[in-house]
């Protein structure tokens, strides 16, 4: 099925201050093209833990968005350093975000629990080299279905 | 009840942004992910956290106001931020405690409520 539309979204490690704005791109052009706000909702959330998991943990890496008629996917690759184990990773309260992380209110250990929560398909790869977050949501489904 | 509304009756400070939302709801939490997790537009988000990621999320959701208790000391920068994106911010001398009870009593109630 041939994509109508891709945006690639850099994601540095560590920027703070621009935390979010790929998120924030990500929504507006959802909002563009007029999908349900219910699904716009599931979509920011997931792109917002996903953006937040990448700076505070990763080296940095590139989401990626793209729009079939049908399915909105959300690629995030990062170069590293990699979850150790992603069945603990999965835990809700499991983190291992540092102290100065956790000061800001980050770090609950709901990232990836949101994540899989807000998405239809939720496929997580990790290694040393890097972790590889695919994410598919369904546009003709309901909207609000978690 | 506007944003607007809120100040006028309680005597807090808009530190940013413009006070003409309507509020839907109110949130008290200072965890991201969960705010994330359960916020809604149009929420008064009570919080301690005043760093710039606050107005990352109060614009994603569309919330109608960040509440910063305790007269929290809120940085040049997110003022700035919360100005260029259109968040609107009030400082409040009570605990985060006595904003949620202030809002309730004029009737804003929880999120999803």
């Amino acid at each position: 099925m041939a994509n109508v539309f891709s945006e690639a979204f850099p994601i540095v490690a560590s920027d703070y201050a621009c935390a979010g704005e790929a998120s924030a791109k990500i929504k507006s052009l959802l909002k563009m093209i007029g999908i349900d706000p219910a699904l716009i909702r599931r979509v920011t959330i997931a792109a917002y833990e996903a953006e937040m998991n990448m700076i505070i943990h990763s080296k940095g890496g590139m989401m990626t968005l793209e729009i079939s008629p049908d399915t909105i996917y959300l690629a995030c690759d990062d170069t590293g350093p990699g979850i150790s184990d992603i069945d603990k990773a999965m835990q809700e309260g499991f983190s291992t975000a540092p102290s100065n992380i956790r000061m800001m209110g980050f770090g609950a250990g709901m990232g990836l629990p949101n994540i899989k929560r807000n998405s239809d398909t939720f496929d997580i790869r990790s290694c040393q080299d890097g972790t590889c977050l695919k994410l598919k949501f369904n546009i003709n489904q309901k909207g609000d279905r978690p | 009840m506007t944003v607007d509304e809120l100040i006028q009756k309680t005597g807090w400070t808009l530190v940013a942004g413009n006070a003409e939302s309507d509020i839907t709801s109110a949130y008290v939490c200072d965890l991201l992910s969960w705010v994330m997790a359960h916020g809604q537009e149009g929420t008064a988000w009570v919080t301690v956290q005043t760093h710039l990621n606050v107005i990352a999320v109060a614009s994603l959701h569309r919330f109608s106001c960040v509440v910063i208790p305790e007269n929290i000391a809120v940085s040049k920068e997110t003022i700035a931020a919360a100005n260029e994106k259109g968040v609107c911010m009030l400082s409040a001398a009570c605990s985060s405690y006595g904003a949620a009870m202030a809002m309730a009593s004029f009737g804003i109630g929880e999120v999803g409520a």
